[in-house]
């Protein structure tokens, strides 16, 4: 496999939406390195003909009555990091 | 109270002819907590005020001479993954840290309903995701056995109070051994159902095509009776199996003569512990001598199930722990400047770093241009290993390998090579690709005196099958009964 460089793991990293201090990251790109090593052997079996499976068993999804049902109080005001006039509170989006 | 370290149906027994109150019980059971949890750090929250309110409710119900199931009573400790309103539930990670559930998980409703007392929310690896309770944002948990040692992960707080005496039972959950291999490690029996047997609705979800909440007790007939409380279909869950309600204590004191058994080879070699092999030879004597036959066959799926593994289960991570963005609930940093910043830096400070780097891989994996080549390759292979169970349950009824390749390991032994930690999953991490029941059962002591597990696998839905074995086994021998050092203090 290919080696993963320093400009993966940061493209990686956006996607993730993660803040890592960079002495972390060349930690972060040795071991997620070996794992990727070590799950290479995968390659040694012939999948071309096989389905791929999103579950381990094959139920059939479960459909309720589409009707309104009571819902919990969620809660939201006391776990909210910042809660104002019924809404959560964020920093500016642009800028 | 000398009656701490009994087996739940039996605490069970004595709250019901009143011999003992809920309210002794519960007593007892804090009092032990106060006497030990500062060394074995199981819990990491207590539910001290409703606990009491539930043990009062059910000693007058009792009292009145009410019929209730046989668990009636009985304080069970909670992996604080499940959410439990009114409490905080935390997944051993800063960004929960102040987290107070809004709603019970299914799982606690059914407790209610079987009138187990929650008595506290037991320390995990962060999220779930490690083998020994090291990644916990908290405190690292410690093996009763020998305090030195991991309790095993990622449910270790779970198991390690069970085994010291700080609950009767508790609730983990599994999504490749979590439950399993901390039973091991802890020398007590832990089981993870089926995929769909137990609601996952209000269990905070990892890998959500692989966990599955599951208990941990003293003893089989324990987990059968717990699984009686806590199974069955949830329309709150679209992935619980809608499936008839099963009796699984009646799976107990059953014969198993001519139960077949297939014990693959690669978990039966140099991979594994010596002292882990010898006791599983010693343990499938036992099982021939009660009439099973055993056959040693080749199986050669557990190294690709444990990479197939460490592609889905991140994969499925990254999405799920998406929603940790510092909106909502859960931890903010306060001096972002602007909205993504705020995403990043919450995410980048509210996160460990054994969280990080599975999002990292699992985002990797789904990433343009390395999709095909390792999530889609994964799930095919998934495939495989399914394919490859569902032959192999064509010929057996069980099979049978060690819990983990080796006993527990000392607290640091492996914190800092994560491949080694994932290895610790080989045995466990295939029912979980296959959605099969599988139980942990101890079956003997490592040179270093620390517990030694036995799985039994059966096949999706078969757990009557899977307690029958594991039954059989613990009425033959007596692995079941031993007690750690620190639970015969004379003060207790």
């Amino acid at each position: 496999m290919a080696e993963l460089s320093i400009q993966d793991l940061d493209h990686v990293i956006r996607l993730a939406h993660l803040d890592i201090e960079p002495e972390r990251k060349s930690l972060y790109l040795k071991k997620l390195q070996n794992v990727l090593t070590y799950v290479d052997q995968l390659k040694q079996l012939d999948v071309d003909d096989v389905r791929p499976s999103s579950h381990a068993l094959n139920q059939s999804t479960r459909l309720r009555d589409d009707v309104v049902v009571p819902q919990p109080d969620l809660a939201l005001e006391p776990n909210a990091p910042l809660w104002e006039d019924h809404a959560f509170r964020v920093p500016k989006i642009l800028g | 109270m000398k009656e701490l370290f009994v087996s739940a149906v039996e605490i069970g027994k004595r709250l019901k002819n009143r011999s003992l109150t809920c309210k002794q019980v519960l007593d007892a059971t804090y009092q032990r907590i106060d006497a030990v949890d500062h060394q074995v750090k199981a819990y990491v929250s207590l539910m001290t005020e409703s606990a009491y309110q539930q043990a009062d409710a059910v000693d007058k119900l009792l009292d009145a001479g009410q019929e209730l199931g046989p668990l009636a009573g009985v304080p069970i400790a909670i992996k604080d993954n499940i959410c439990t309103k009114g409490y905080r539930t935390t997944c051993s990670s800063k960004m929960l840290e102040h987290f107070v559930a809004p709603y019970d998980a299914t799982v606690m409703t059914k407790l209610h309903q079987g009138h187990l007392i929650s008595i506290g929310k037991t320390n995990l690896d962060e999220f779930a995701m490690g083998s020994s309770t090291e990644n916990s944002a908290f405190f690292t948990s410690r093996n009763p056995w020998n305090l030195d040692y991991v309790p095993g992960g990622s449910s270790g707080g779970s198991s390690a109070a069970v085994v010291a005496g700080e609950a009767f039972l508790s609730l983990g959950s599994d999504t490749g051994g979590s439950i399993r291999q901390p039973a091991s490690f802890c020398g007590i029996v832990g089981i993870k159902p089926s995929y769909g047997r137990v609601s996952r609705y209000g269990l905070v979800a990892f890998a959500s095509s692989l966990d599955q909440i599951g208990p941990f007790t003293r003893t089989v007939e324990d987990a059968a009776h717990i699984l009686n409380v806590i199974c069955g279909s949830d329309p709150l869950d679209s992935t619980s199996a809608d499936l008839p309600p099963v009796d699984f204590s009646s799976a107990l004191g059953k014969d198993i003569k001519g139960l077949k058994i297939g014990v693959p080879r690669e978990m039966m070699g140099d991979k594994v512990a010596l002292d882990v092999r010898e006791a599983i030879e010693k343990a499938l004597d036992v099982y021939r001598s009660l009439g099973a036959t055993v056959d040693i066959i080749d199986f050669d799926m557990f190294e690709y199930a444990v990479s197939t593994y460490y592609i889905i289960a991140p994969a499925e991570a990254s999405a799920n722990l998406a929603r940790f963005d510092g909106v909502r609930y859960g931890y903010r940093d306060m001096s972002a400047k602007n909205l993504k910043d705020m995403f990043t830096q919450s995410r980048g400070q509210g996160f460990g770093h054994e969280v990080q780097r599975r999002i990292l891989l699992g985002t990797y994996v789904l990433s343009s241009g390395y999709y095909d080549a390792y999530y889609l390759r994964a799930q095919k292979v998934r495939t495989l290993i399914k394919d490859r169970f569902a032959k192999f349950f064509s010929q057996y009824d069980v099979m049978i390998t060690p819990t983990s390749p080796s006993a527990a390991f000392k607290v640091g032994d492996h914190a800092s090579d994560p491949l080694a930690m994932y290895l610790a999953d080989i045995a466990t991490i295939p029912a979980n690709m296959a959605g099969l029941p599988g139980m942990s059962i101890p079956c003997g002591f490592s040179k270093d005196g620390l517990p030694i597990g036995l799985q039994i696998l059966g096949k999706a839905y078969d757990e009557l099958t899977v307690l029958k074995a594991g039954d059989a086994y613990q009425h033959a021998t007596q692995f079941h009964l031993q007690q750690p050092a620190m639970n015969r203090v004379e003060a207790i």
